[in-house]
């Protein structure tokens, strides 16, 4: 899963280097948006933290 | 002779990616030459500092655009979130670390400060004012060289990541290769 968000960035930077600034705003935002929830899919265990 | 001055936000920019495609090589380095696997943190902030450059490449492209400020902005905060996230994990006593220091501080915690760093140094760029005077271009060779490397290195996480992790998820404390333990 995280080598597709590498994928998707690696997509959104060639598109707009070759032109497409639009649509490598659009790939972005797919990989910012999954990016998040694959954040939030790693934030399990608990912190160790007790004040 | 070409009198035209290079516009410092360009500039910037440009030593900003230089920087970022340099980061990426240092967690390279220490990642093959230092055998330490990122764990799924680490390479989400690998991912955010792919976004920050995602960015910067705009601005190099097409010139700076408050919307391409706005793309750093957000994948700095993320890179912080999630830097702040691994600080936290470790930072009470008896909770250990993951990796080896480099300099004495952690690598998520050098990519804590970083991330600060771009969002001050985005702040400051937004500041400059648009120069009244056709700028001079950055040297073509030199605008291909950086964003070819960005986009190298970017292609490069994601077939080592793949190698490392296979499909679906990380290990939290990877050991080895999925690609070649199977």
């Amino acid at each position: 899963m995280t080598s597709l968000l590498f994928l998707l960035m690696t997509a959104a930077m060639v598109l707009a280097w070759r032109g497409n600034r639009r649509a490598g705003v659009a790939v972005f935002a797919v990989a910012a948006v999954l990016s998040v929830a694959w954040f939030n899919h790693h934030v399990t265990d608990p912190l160790g933290l007790d004040f | 002779m070409d009198t035209r001055r290079f516009d410092i936000a360009e500039l910037l920019n440009a030593v900003g990616l230089a920087g970022l495609i340099a980061v990426l090589l240092v967690a390279y380095a220490d990642q093959f030459a230092g055998h330490d696997l990122p764990c799924p943190l680490c390479l989400l902030q690998r991912l955010a500092i792919a976004g920050v450059a995602f960015g910067l490449l705009l601005n190099l492209r097409y010139g700076p655009q408050p919307s391409s400020y706005g793309i750093m902005l957000l994948a700095a905060l993320f890179g912080m979130a999630v830097a702040g996230r691994q600080i936290l994990l470790h930072v009470a006593p008896g909770t250990g670390s993951y990796g080896a220091p480099l300099f004495g501080l952690h690598f998520y915690t050098w990519s804590f400060l970083l991330f600060a760093a771009v969002i001050l140094g985005t702040a400051i760029l937004l500041l400059l004012p648009r120069p009244d005077a056709p700028v001079r271009p950055l040297p073509l060779g030199l605008q291909y060289g950086l964003a070819w490397a960005a986009i190298g290195l970017t292609a490069l996480n994601a077939v080592t990541t793949f190698l490392q992790c296979g499909p679906l998820e990380c290990p939290d404390n990877p050991v080895n290769y999925w690609a070649f333990a199977h």
